[in-house]
């Protein structure tokens, strides 16, 4: 910092500026609380345009200052904004904005509560301490819960209780989780703990599995939680778009730390890789197999959730941190806006009201969705299974490469196989000289989300013809 | 005049023509109909305008265009054909063509097959041109993406459980395929910068193969997977198994597409990537190719004998005449291949007259149950006649499309290995009786009294008839027009083998 001519006071500065999307979901966060007890409309709406400010912040900020991050954080060293942080932290608020642009009027509860949520994983993804991943974990959860709870009409809200349960029993396993390796570590940063794992003689023969399962299934329980949790029977119990966010997102964060606490076992590299590869072919092979029974959309959708986390996972196992985290990024980064779009949608074409929109442009963007997550050429889904199944063969990992594409088969029967019950039977469509049916109960809300659908398809169509490439500074 | 980018032009011109079916309204059928007929109808041209510029004696690519597509993966856009693959990329559009003229009746839901269909022919016009192996596979998994739909969706009850066994077994092939590339890419070098590289002309030269893939186990493994991978699409036995199923249960011009083009693409795999790539592996699976193709020539004939359904007769019919080319490529021997290669193009034209002539009786009495079939020839005498020259064809008749190339793998085979010669003539054999057993049942006789108001010819069914059967006859009775294309590469690639 220069402070005369020639002179320069050389101490680290917190610069707000790299801040700047944070401040503004804790701004929006903070106005949609004060507002909430009033039923307005207006609420939402400024809860929704937080979120795109927030969304536009984090995409100018983009690189997040190269590999090393900002270091200088308003709440400390707890905290560091790099590229992958920044990567995901434009993907949280995009997906968010989206999804609270989408969500019914009325809903400027749940609106300000996938704030917070947001914001918890946003911290997730920059947390470099154990009491930071606490932190957030618990911002993300409760922010997630009550955004549920408030969506959830009172009648329906057993299914909600029941994901709260599973999300706190999660949470708590996690915090024994990073008490355990804390104390195997002696810190609680996590920059620290690689040197002291280092200079430690030897470990106790189980503690690191033990460890790495509390951190592993804390996390999974917490964040993900019981998938397909928000249908009760045939019932929808939340609207689709915010089930949609609340299958994504997490994945999101949850990649980020991985990639941050990776680096920090770096002593055990061998154990925690092949723990990392047993995680994910349980996540995959149990995520679609769960799925493949499941008879509705949206349950069969959430389920394969946990097999896609498995399989970003791999990408973490096939190569080095670095290359890892890019495959894992991108797997990720194009699952979420191909697996929102296909659950927005299916909310909308089997949704209650909306029977009989089998037919024209939605059908068509669901199956391009579907098809994208089965991971089949050219839409995005494809090319970082391609890169994964690269970087495992490349890496002599055969095992794994086994498991990664029998994912891909399970995957193309999970995603391709209801396409097929959509469209069975052909239903005739009316004659063209036939007067246009009255517009629907809700046809406003359709119009956004058929919107919001076709912005998704057309990044889920960009990436996988090549035009774009998500998180290019990783490579 | 043959513009720039032929290729692409020929290959991205259907998947256009979806898109445009994709925007119209699923009222509009006769519109759709007529987009998918014309985009499908100038690549045709094209393809025959290239055929008039390419140079037989030429070794390598032709109508070449490379370009950078995704780097990081180590993609890239590289097309071109050589005399193996222009003859089928000539077949792929002509009986794409043909498929959608048959396909003329398919009213319910005709928006979303037909642009299905043109994504199909773009997945196999393809295969058929890329260079780049993972370029290869992205269309390989476009056709098998299509296939399925087409099935699942126009296939009825039993094309539903059909298309779950097309699904799996073909997306194992496909997986299997794609690590096989994976590894072949990993352990070839790019002589210009060391790297590794998908380009299959680089793939080719052994040169540039690293210490690994020079072992003798995993060159074994990775042409296994291959084999494996493409074995499924041809079929190969026992992997055959989700064929008859789905003939069984489609309308018929998906069995079309299926028996003349898809089939096709195994075969293809085998040929441009397997063999050349690892000739070692090849000569040690050519005795396992010819027992495989033996069996498929007698099971696919005793099939197409024991059937009562057409559809699934002539799906084992096709199989059948598939293992008699398995067995001329397994020989190594220069006419066994060229035979193989003449067989891949002619059971294509034959066999696709075959489903379009069947999809004609199939449109006039919704059923293709041989019992309930009489005296074709008194009611719809053209259709009876191109129907039963189709037949005579498919029997390995000399002086139809067939018999050369069915004569030429006999005498290859017989060299090598005349156990396999001797199961490829048993499948002939048998492919005289099923198909004069369909000719006494469908043809001749005197027909029953459902069939008096059957229609006559109509004139899209001898639009698509006709020139097959214009087709079928000049190659039997002047096969080298097509030998002279191919006989160069083919050459080539038994030299490469050691044969």
């Amino acid at each position: 910092m220069t402070v005369g001519p020639g002179q320069t006071l050389d101490v680290p500065v917190v610069t707000f500026a790299a801040w700047r999307p944070e401040l503004v979901l804790a701004a929006t966060l903070v106005l949609g609380l004060l507002a909430g007890a009033r039923a307005r409309r207006h609420v939402q709406f400024a809860v929704v345009a937080g979120l795109v400010v927030a969304a536009v912040l984090a995409a100018i900020d983009q690189d997040g200052g190269g590999p090393a991050g900002r270091p200088s954080h308003p709440l400390g060293a707890h905290f560091v904004v790099d590229g992958p942080a920044a990567l995901a932290r434009l993907a949280l608020t995009a997906l968010a904005a989206l999804v609270a642009g989408v969500l019914p009027r009325g809903q400027h509860r749940s609106a300000t509560m996938l704030v917070a949520a947001t914001l918890g994983l946003v911290w997730l993804t920059e947390a470099t301490t154990a009491a930071a991943v606490l932190l957030a974990v618990g911002t993300a959860v409760v922010g997630g819960s009550m955004s549920a709870w408030f969506a959830a009409s009172g009648g329906q809200r057993r299914a909600v209780r029941r994901w709260h349960l599973t999300a706190a029993l999660g949470f708590a396993v996690l915090a024994y989780g990073l008490a355990l390796w804390s104390g195997l570590a002696g810190t609680l940063e996590f920059g620290e703990a690689a040197a002291n794992l280092a200079a430690r003689p030897s470990l106790p023969p189980l503690a690191l599995p033990l460890v790495l399962s509390c951190l592993g299934v804390g996390l999974v329980l917490s964040l993900l939680g019981e998938p397909g949790r928000f249908q009760d029977g045939d019932l929808e119990v939340v609207p689709a778009a915010l089930t949609g966010w609340l299958t994504v997102a997490p994945l999101v964060g949850l990649v980020v730390l991985v990639h941050r606490l990776v680096p920090a076992t770096d002593s055990a590299a061998p154990a925690v890789s092949d723990f990392m590869g047993a995680l994910a072919a349980v996540l995959v092979i149990g995520g679609f197999l769960a799925a493949a029974v499941q008879s509705r959309l949206q349950r069969r959708l959430a389920w394969a959730a946990a097999g896609q986390v498995g399989l970003a996972l791999l990408g973490h196992a096939a190569a080095s941190s670095g290359g890892g985290l890019a495959i894992s990024m991108r797997c990720v980064l194009t699952f979420a806006p191909a697996q929102l779009g296909a659950v927005l949608l299916s909310g909308a074409i089997a949704g209650p009201g909306h029977v009989g929109l089998r037919r024209g442009a939605l059908p068509v963007l669901l199956a391009g969705f579907l098809v994208s997550l089965a991971a089949v050429p050219p839409l995005a889904g494809w090319r970082p299974r391609f890169e994964l199944l690269q970087a495992l063969v490349a890496g002599d990992r055969y095992l794994l490469g086994g498991v990664a594409a029998a994912g891909t088969l399970f995957g193309c029967v999970v995603y391709l196989r209801p396409l097929v019950g959509l469209w069975r039977g052909h239903a005739e469509p009316p004659p063209l000289d036939e007067a246009a049916p009255a517009a629907p109960a809700g046809a406003g809300s359709l119009a956004v989300t058929s919107l919001v659908a076709a912005a998704l398809f057309a990044i889920v169509l960009a990436w996988g013809a090549g035009l774009l490439r998500p998180g290019w500074y990783l490579d | 005049m043959v513009p720039a980018h032929t290729l692409s032009w020929i290959v991205f011109l259907p998947l256009g023509g979806a898109l445009v079916i994709l925007c119209l309204a699923p009222q509009r059928r006769e519109a759709i109909k007529t987009v998918a007929l014309c985009t499908a109808a100038l690549p045709v041209v094209q393809a025959v305008l290239m055929v008039f510029r390419f140079d037989p004696g030429e070794t390598a690519f032709q109508f070449v265009e490379h370009y950078t597509w995704a780097p990081v993966l180590g993609f890239e856009y590289f097309v071109g054909v050589d005399g193996l693959s222009l003859p089928l990329v000539v077949l792929a559009t002509l009986v794409s063509f043909l498929a959608l003229l048959t396909a003329w009746s398919v009213e319910s839901g005709a928006k979303g097959f037909f642009a299905l269909a043109l994504i199909l022919e773009t997945g196999v016009l393809g295969v058929f041109c890329a260079l780049d192996t993972a370029l290869l596979w992205v269309f390989w998994e476009l056709v098998l993406t299509a296939t399925f739909f087409l099935v699942s969706l126009w296939g009825g009850e039993e094309g539903r459980r059909a298309g779950r066994q097309f699904l799996i077994l073909t997306q194992t092939g496909a997986l299997a395929i794609l690590l096989a590339l994976l590894a072949l890419r990993q352990h070839v070098a790019d002589p210009l910068d060391g790297g590794p590289t998908f380009n299959l002309i680089l793939q080719l030269d052994q040169a540039n193969h690293d210490q690994w893939l020079s072992g003798t186990g995993v060159r074994h493994w990775i042409f296994a997977a291959l084999v494996f991978g493409c074995g499924v699409l041809i079929p190969i036995y026992p992997l055959h198994v989700w064929q008859p199923r789905l003939h069984r249960s489609s309308p018929v011009a998906v069995p079309l597409l299926v028996a003349a083009l898809v089939a096709k693409l195994g075969f293809y795999g085998i040929l441009r990537i397997a063999w050349p790539v690892l000739p070692d592996a090849a000569a040690w699976a050519r005795p396992v190719l010819m027992t495989l193709g033996g069996i498929a020539a007698i099971h696919g004939g005793l099939g197409a004998l024991g059937r009562r359904d057409l559809a699934v007769i002539l799906g084992y019919g096709s199989f059948s005449l598939l293992g008699l080319a398995l067995i001329g490529l397994g020989s190594f021997t220069l006419s066994g291949v060229q035979g193989a290669g003449l067989l891949l193009v002619t059971h294509g034209l034959v066999y696709a007259m075959l489903f379009a002539a069947a999809g004609g009786l199939y449109d006039r009495k919704g059923n293709l149950d041989l019992e309930r079939w009489c005296g074709l020839y008194k009611r719809a005498p053209v259709l009876g006649a191109l129907f039963t020259l189709a037949l005579l064809a498919a029997w390995g008749l000399p002086g139809l499309a067939i018999y050369p190339g069915a004569a030429l793998t006999l005498a290859g085979a017989l060299v090598r290995h005349p156990l396999a010669a001797l199961a490829g003539a048993v499948g002939l054999l048998l492919a005289a009786a099923w198909t004069s057993r369909v000719i006494l049942k469908v043809c001749l006789g005197e027909p029953s009294a459902d069939l008096d108001d059957l229609p006559a010819t109509r004139g899209r069914e001898l639009g698509a008839l006709v020139p097959l059967a214009l087709l079928v006859l000049l190659l039997g009775l002047y096969p080298r027009l097509l030998a002279d294309l191919t006989s160069t590469t083919l050459a080539g690639l038994v030299r490469v083998v050691g044969g």
